[in-house]
């Protein structure tokens, strides 16, 4: 062999050596998804298998295009093009120029441009479009939700890839465009649907209309929702909208948030289900930044809506499309990004099916019976991919007691009538919910809470009263929020690894003091660096009525009460933690737990007439949580069907 | 790109006869700094080093490093450089200096002494080349522009002449930031004094190209870069090359390099091949140049 061949040969083992040891070993979170999905309540078909429609599909679009053969050959509709100008440009005259050498447009004549999936049948069937978000816009986004459009379509849903990788490559700021553009799509579909030579002529549901959008589609979906009912573009009032479209629903999937801020204001959104998923290892939007969305989403009109957001353990960023798949940070992602950890593509695919279809059967098919899998993940074990999931919800009947925005006391909440008391904590305070990333928040305030039942001293089994914190409602706010039996308390809760020090003993009062006897106080121990608390963690939750009779249950029989799930992106080792924060993202559990439900645990118990709520930190020895969104609902019975863990 | 470079290689390498002129001095402003560069076929205007107070200004500020280079040429001709880059606000900031200890084959400084023969075969006079510079630079009309005063001094034996100069240089990326182009004219000054006379300084004009980074399946990169340049006397040199690294992780990456040139010099010959490391901030390159009588060798440590 000749000399430099061994070098190149001792060369390259080095370099595989060395990288070998840089590489972080893949850790994961232990699953307890064995016991969190064991159970199947939902007795409905999985919304993932295939309907009885026979599937059809077809093209609209200009008809011209430069670079799709597709919408420039096999168009079933012809569409005309927008004027996208006012709302998106190219970031400098050089893109533009490359941009419309490529395209063979500017941004004058955007193409309307999607292709569709939809029942062979005479309709009318609800509409559903979706957008994929940024990508390389000459590796074309738009065929990676084939999978979505053909299950849906055999369920009676028209879908359709909307076409926008003419706003994806080197863009900012264009995130409005792909809002109004999904807009401009529904104006041309309410064309297909009226006009008597369209092969979609009354096959459309115009009331009955879904958005979808992926990564910044996922923002953009929330963008269209607003435009949807404004009178004018809120950047430039020159632009007049005249949508109105009867959209009920939006899908965010890993969706950017606030690239977009319409007014320099964060998009406001009122009246629509909203469904939301992430995946814990993201590797483009590596923190949940839908949750901001989510918390702005209001239901105003008293109409049964409902939001909720699920937090999907070892799913990326681009295996919810097919043509993105697993490289979340381009074709390099190998080097930078560690896949290891990911569930395979036919199971987040397995995701996206479950909950989008049985979202938008619920929401645009009526079907009530699917709306229990919102509120809480566990009543659908046999459907979902054998992994860890972490469920918000809200739905419109929803009651805010506390939230802790609305002042700096600590003991006041959201609404008059209402105290709030700690006993025993070690930590009591009200801040933003933190991001992964480093100096972000969700700019939305929870309650943290620390406790250590143990005294501290040389007796290890000294313990003290179980720390609590307590919500006492008066009379008239009880009434005011029409609270009784039939009322269901909700509140949103996430531990943390943080696990404070023994509480110090209390003080003897009766011992005098005695100056002359007083041996100097030892300095105060130097608490070492706690490792992070893995132990499961409980407490129990715990209503008083007006005659001081009590009811208990404990809150894992309502939703997992687990420690923050490890989400290591980086194959390199000690990567993550130099670009985050944290190894996890806080994501709270929405608990849903019926008053009816203290009844049955405390006979005797007038549930009509809860004074107060506490959550007792009995059941764990120690630890910290955030707190969050505590209320009241008069929640849709539906929602309650298929009651889990008890 | 690629058949630019190409062209580049042929227009430039193919008619290299012995054709250099050989009288201008110093004689290490007519030497590659950084062994990165020299693997890939030499110094080019495009060359975004850390050296960039001696190449293109232009590139003062846009790699916050420190680089240490040395050079060894024939038997007791060494070299080395320093420099530093860093920005303040706006402003790209670029320091550095290079030095050649030689032999000259004449006792006195005179023109037509700097040929690059020494290079090969150390001359019997002690002999020594010298030049440093400071280097700033910003964004102006969508370029990058930079100009750099600069210390240019050669020595032989007692005799010691030096001079004040400076060079300039724009630069632009181009094809989405995917290619750079670089322009510098370099050296402008007054000739460096000579008891035998005026001794002109290499001023050239430098055009160069880099990029695009070509990526091969998830771990390879191909980055190639080429540039010309002429000299007041209107002598063309220039060189091309490419650079293939395998990068098997974030921050490690094993690179081998390799570069045809004709150069301003007699003594060195038209290839160049080199080779680097790097683990995150810390780079190691080694570069090996074909020369009359054998190779020369430069090793430079770069930290950013």
């Amino acid at each position: 062999m000749r000399n430099s061949s061994r070098v190149h040969i001792v060369a390259v083992l080095a370099a595989a050596v060395l990288s070998a040891c840089v590489t972080a070993p893949l850790k994961l979170s232990t699953d307890d998804s064995a016991v969190m999905l064991s159970r199947q309540l939902l007795s409905v078909p999985d919304p993932s298998h295939r309907g009885t429609f026979n599937v059809r599909s077809l093209y609209y679009g200009s008809g011209t295009d430069k670079q799709r053969a597709e919408y420039r050959d096999s168009v079933a509709i012809k569409t005309r093009t927008v004027d996208g100008s006012k709302l998106a440009g190219p970031p400098d005259p050089e893109q533009g120029a490359i941009r419309k050498e490529y395209w063979g447009f500017d941004f004058t004549k955007l193409p309307v441009n999607g292709r569709v999936w939809y029942p062979d049948g005479p309709g009318p069937f609800p509409l559903v479009l979706i957008v994929h978000g940024n990508h390389n816009m000459k590796e074309f986004s738009d065929p990676g939700y084939q999978y979505l459009g053909e299950l849906l379509a055999s369920r009676g849903f028209i879908l359709a890839s909307v076409d926008e990788n003419f706003l994806n490559g080197f863009m900012r700021n264009e995130n409005d465009a792909r809002g109004w553009m999904l807009l401009k799509h529904l104006e041309a579909w309410r064309t297909f649907n009226d006009s008597v030579d369209s092969p979609l002529k009354g096959k459309v549901d115009m009331g009955r209309i879904a958005l979808m959008g992926h990564s910044r589609g996922g923002e953009a979906v929330a963008v269209a929702g607003l435009f949807n009912r404004l009178s004018h573009y809120p950047d430039d009032a020159n632009v007049k909208f005249d949508f109105n479209f009867g959209i009920r629903s939006l899908v965010a999937i890993a969706p950017v948030d606030g690239q977009y801020r319409p007014a320099e204001k964060p998009t406001p959104l009122d009246n629509y289900n909203y469904l939301l998923m992430h995946g814990s290892h993201d590797g483009d939007v590596s923190n949940f930044s839908g949750l901001t969305q989510y918390e702005r989403i209001r239901f105003t009109d008293g109409q049964p809506w409902f939001k909720s957001a699920v937090y999907v353990y070892r799913a990326n960023h681009g295996q919810w499309n097919t043509v993105w798949g697993s490289l979340d940070g381009g074709p390099r992602s190998r080097r930078a990004l560690d896949l290891r950890g990911f569930m395979t593509q036919a199971e987040q695919r397995r995701f996206a099916e479950v909950y989008i279809a049985a979202f938008l059967e619920a929401t645009l098919h009526d079907r009530a019976e699917y709306l229990p899998l919102f509120r809480d993940h566990r009543v659908a074990g046999a459907w979902l991919p054998k992994t860890m999931y972490i469920t918000r919800f809200q739905d419109s009947g929803f009651q805010t007691v506390a939230n802790f925005e609305e002042d700096v006391d600590v003991t006041t909440a959201s609404v008059p009538g209402a105290v709030l008391r700690g006993d025993s904590l070690s930590t009591w305070k009200e801040s933003a919910v933190p991001f992964r990333y480093r100096n972000a928040n969700m700019s939305h305030n929870a309650v943290t809470l620390a406790w250590n039942n143990r005294i501290a001293g040389d007796d290890t089994t000294r313990r003290g009263t179980p720390a609590s914190y307590a919500l006492t409602l008066t009379d008239s706010l009880r009434r005011a929020l029409q609270m009784d039996a039939r009322s269901v308390l909700v509140f949103s809760l996430a531990p943390t690894e943080a696990k404070p020090g023994p509480r110090q003993p209390p003080k003897d009062t009766t011992k005098k003091a005695d100056s002359a006897a007083k041996r100097p106080a030892k300095p105060p121990r130097k608490p070492k660096e706690a490792a992070p608390d893995t132990v499961p963690m409980d407490l129990t939750v715990e209503v008083t009525d007006a005659d001081g009779r009590t009811g208990r249950v404990a809150l894992s029989a309502y939703g997992p009460v687990r420690r923050p799930l490890d989400s290591f992106v980086f194959r390199r080792a000690g990567r993550d933690k130099l670009r985050f924060a944290t190894t996890y993202e806080i994501v709270l559990q929405t608990y849903s737990i019926p008053m009816a439900d203290f009844a049955r645990a405390a006979p005797g118990l007038d549930a009509d007439r809860i004074r107060t709520v506490r959550w007792l930190f009995d059941r764990t020895e120690a630890g910290t949580v955030y707190l969050d969104n505590v209320g009241v609902s008069r929640m849709r019975p539906e929602f309650l069907v298929a009651e889990n863990g008890r | 790109m690629t058949r630019s470079l190409a062209l580049l290689l042929l227009a430039v390498v193919v008619p290299a006869a012995h054709a250099q002129s050989g009288h201008y001095a110093p004689l290490v402003a007519q030497l590659p700094v950084g062994a990165q560069a020299l693997g890939m076929g030499g110094w080019n205007a495009s060359s975004r080093d850390v050296d960039a107070a001696l190449g293109n200004p232009a590139y003062a500020g846009s790699l916050a490093s420190t680089s240490l280079s040395l050079a060894r040429y024939a038997d007791r001709v060494n070299g080395g450089a320093i420099s530093n880059q860093s920005t303040i606000g706006v402003i790209g900031i670029a320091i550095g200096a290079s030095y050649l200890d030689y032999g000259a084959s004449t006792p006195t400084l005179q023109a037509r002494g700097f040929s690059g023969d020494v290079l090969a075969e150390r001359g019997p006079f002690a002999a020594a080349s010298l030049t440093g510079g400071i280097a700033v630079s910003t964004t102006f009309k969508g370029f990058r522009v930079g100009v750099a005063g600069l210390y240019l001094e050669e020595r032989v034996e007692s005799t010691r002449s030096s001079v004040a100069a400076a060079s300039v240089g724009a630069s632009k990326d181009v094809f989405t930031g995917r290619v750079r182009l670089g322009l510098a004219v370099q050296n402008i000054g007054p000739d460096l004094n000579a008891p035998s006379g005026a001794i002109e300084l290499p001023t050239r004009v430098a055009l160069g190209a880099t990029g695009p980074l070509i990526a091969i399946g998830s771990y390879l990169d191909l980055f190639l870069s080429g540039g010309i340049a002429i000299q007041r006397d209107g002598f063309l040199s220039g060189g091309a090359g490419g650079e293939l690294s395998y990068v098997p992780i974030e921050g490690i990456s094993l690179a081998v390099r390799a570069g045809a040139r004709r150069p301003e010099l007699r003594a060195p010959q038209p290839i160049t091949l080199g080779l680097g490391a790097a683990y995150d901030r810390l780079a190691i390159d080694y570069a090996w140049e074909q020369m009359d009588g054998g190779g020369a060798h430069r090793v430079s440590l770069r930290l950013r």
